[in-house]
């Protein structure tokens, strides 16, 4: 036999063992009959979809036809008609391979930021490239380009590059699209007037407005003006596939609407090589997710270790302490270990310790200055792993882990230093404004009265933090504070981190000297002026406990 | 014989039953997309349906009838996709595992698939003439009239589509 026979008999062998369905012509056409699919295949798709209110007609001449108002309108289960053409339009994606868009924005979103991050200019029109698809394998692959902000996706990594910082991000994406409609391109589009609700999108609008407006590319199109609040979403689809060809948004601000964003859709375009052929730049920084970070990847190992050990044992009824039978120092990041197929279904997670009984200590018992730990304990090592959940609380821990060392917290009343602090009701200049009275220059080290940190911080933060430094030592004899400012030590609910903020310098100062520039920074940047009291208060003491 | 535009602008002008000549014309090339994406033969038949039903509802969006053939493959994949993730929960597609499977339990031996999953790499074009020929047993002339291409060029494109799959089929034994 020669080998082309051999294929055709395998061939045909493939295609008895496929087999076929004697029923399938009937049934199909059975269903096209039905009362489910109207009998106008050769028209519109969009005129079969959309259920408009009886009393509404459009009016072809018009460019606004007919206004409509709607409260809240389900994407899912109502027959409002936006809605259904919303449906039809996602439906339609299941039919494309690819999307492009190409327009421009003013305002770019990248998705790794730090508060410290200067927005970008906003009057600024930053061109937009995006790609997506699926590979033949069924892969999700994203490349979009939004001024310096470039992200990609490929298979289960994420990649975004940021030109302006020349720095790469690299995170596992958990859950890509399942199938076109779920399409980045068209979700950021309406993520601003979508509520999700479980599985159920939900489309709030204010009102919709349905627009007519010339051939799109020689298609004819249907408009959608969809306002919610303060935003604006005008979409045009193509009347035959559903498919959005263009959209426009909008805010309103200073009484206008501004518009921000223009994108031009397009579908089953054939994908240009470098966008296929994509690679990230190397970049100056690159930082990783915890989970993919290669300095943790001991770590990891670790968390697979311990996870694999609660196959075979209990969990803890209140918390545990494993020790390392290495006794290995691992990196690791300052998140909670989680522990595959048991902190999704339980709530423990892992808190690594690997430090001095100090270190552990320090930040855990406040007010800071009130922790006193004896000279012959504070050295103590570390190097375990406290499995616990989020109902235990700091105190609960400390509490655990210096039982297992037969050592206490004892309360103990004394005589105390107390710096109490006033505020002169002053106007506080924007947080960011505000810097440490020492410029650091190029200085390595950080020296009393430099900058520590950049982040935003409450006036109960710097309070905590001076504290916290004057009594490094554990030996509760420098100052404690006492907050009778009235300023605010939470954001209000809803509100972001930085709306309570005073300040981008933390006073993480030491020594003598330190408290005659404290005094006076905090007089001068922020009207906050301390009286000195000795007051009866609590002192944490840490001792060995007796009958152990 | 009428082509497949043919037969989709008569379904377009409102000749419902052209579509019938469409599914019967495609039956064995749906079935084996789904089948190479589903690995079961007890979920191809609904997959099938669906995915016919599905293209008639959106004809009106095909803007080249000529390209019927791989449209409607495409939407086979779609709702095989889709019909994977509905499923998701409650099953799990294990092709790795066909082999040890025999044709009994719905699934292709390992022999069979490795050609299927062969042809459904194949360039369109080439992937729809085999399954148009070997699978639908239609003739070199049939498919050139169906797909309105000559005789040649079918012919060529079902010579270097064997050639291809003998050459996928050796690298993955």
């Amino acid at each position: 036999m020669t080998s082309q026979e051999n294929l055709e008999d395998k061939l045909h062998g493939l295609s008895d063992a496929i087999g076929s369905d004697d029923n399938l012509v009937r049934n199909v056409m059975s269903k096209i009959h039905s009362a489910t699919v109207s009998d106008d295949a050769g028209a519109g798709y969009i005129s079969r979809i959309i259920m408009k209110p009886s009393s509404i007609k459009l009016t072809a001449a018009a460019t606004i036809a007919v206004v409509f108002w709607i409260a809240v309108s389900y994407f899912s289960g109502s027959t409002k008609g936006t809605s259904k053409v919303y449906a039809a339009m996602l439906e339609a994606l299941h039919y494309v391979d690819t999307v492009q868009v190409t327009g421009w924005t003013t305002r770019i979103r990248p998705g790794h930021t730090t508060i410290q991050d200067e927005s970008l200019d906003t009057s600024r029109r930053y061109p937009i490239e995006i790609w997506e698809w699926f590979t033949e394998d069924g892969t999700y692959r994203l490349y979009d380009r939004q001024g310096p902000v470039t992200t990609w996706h490929d298979r289960d990594l994420r990649y975004e590059y940021q030109a302006d910082k020349n720095t790469l991000y690299i995170d596992t994406y958990q859950s890509p699209p399942r199938f076109p409609g779920e399409f980045q391109s068209f979700a950021r589009e309406f993520e601003s007037l979508i509520t999700r609700r479980g599985d159920k999108m939900i489309l709030q609008a204010d009102r919709i407005t349905v627009l007519t407006g010339p051939a799109i590319d020689g298609r004819k199109v249907q408009g959608y003006q969809i306002d919610r609040d303060d935003r604006r979403e005008e979409i045009w689809l193509d009347n035959e596939t559903g498919l959005m060809l263009e959209n426009k948004a909008y805010l309103f601000d200073d009484g206008r609407w501004k518009q921000w964003r223009h994108g031009v859709f397009a579908y089953d375009q054939e994908i240009p090589a470098r966008i296929r052929a994509y690679v990230p730049p190397d970049a100056e920084r690159v930082e990783y997710s915890s989970d993919i970070d290669p300095r943790f990847e001991k770590y990891h190992s670790r968390l697979l270790e311990i996870a694999g050990y609660y196959r075979d044992h209990p969990l803890p009824e209140t918390m545990e302490l494993l020790s390392r039978a290495n006794g290995e120092k691992l990196d690791t990041w300052y998140s909670p270990g989680r522990l595959i197929g048991i902190t999704d279904t339980t709530g423990y997670w892992v808190l690594p310790i690997q430090s001095s009984l100090a270190d552990f200590l320090r930040s855990r018992i406040k007010p800071y200055g009130s922790l006193r730990v004896p000279e012959e304990l504070q050295n103590i090592q570390l190097n375990v792993d406290l499995i616990t959940k989020n109902d235990h609380s700091s105190r609960e821990r400390v509490d655990f882990v210096l039982d297992l060392l037969s050592l206490k917290i004892v309360d103990v009343d004394e005589q105390r230093k107390v710096w109490i602090a006033h505020y002169d009701g002053r106007p506080l200049k924007p947080w960011r404004q505000v810097k440490a009275p020492v410029a650091r220059g190029e200085a390595r080290h950080t020296k009393t009265g430099m900058d520590f940190s950049s982040n935003p911080h409450t006036m109960k933060h710097l309070f905590e933090s001076f504290a916290y430094y004057q009594d490094y030592d554990l030996e509760a004899d420098q100052l404690i504070i006492i907050d009778e400012t009235g300023l605010p030590s939470d954001p209000a609910e809803g509100q972001p981190e930085e709306s309570a903020a005073v300040s981008s310098a933390s006073p993480y100062w030491r020594g003598n000297e330190s408290i005659e520039i404290a005094k006076k920074w905090f007089r001068e940047e922020f009207g906050v002026a301390f009286t000195e009291e000795i007051r009866p208060m609590i002192v944490h003491v840490v001792r060995k406990q007796e009958h152990k | 014989m009428r082509t497949d535009a043919e037969l989709v602008r008569a379904v377009q002008d409102g000749e419902k039953q052209a579509f019938a000549v469409l599914v019967k014309r495609y039956e064995k090339p749906v079935r084996t997309v789904a089948m190479n994406v589903l690995g079961d033969h007890h979920l191809v038949a609904d997959v099938s349906q669906d995915a016919f039903v599905k293209a008639f509802e959106h004809l009106s969006g095909l803007r080249k009838p000529q390209a019927f053939g791989s449209w409607l493959l495409k939407i086979t994949r779609r709702c095989a996709i889709r019909s994977i993730h509905r499923r998701s929960n409650e099953t799990h597609f294990e092709t790795e595992m066909a082999g040890k499977i025999e044709d009994c339990n719905g699934r292709l031996d390992q022999e069979k698939q490795r050609l299927l999953s062969a042809i459904v790499k194949l360039p369109r074009s080439e992937k729809q003439v085999v399954m148009l020929r070997y699978f639908s047993d239609n003739s070199v002339s049939d498919i050139a009239g169906i797909l309105g291409r000559n005789v040649g060029t079918v012919t060529k494109q079902l010579s270097r589509a064997r050639l291809r799959l003998r050459a996928m089929l050796e690298r993955s034994e």
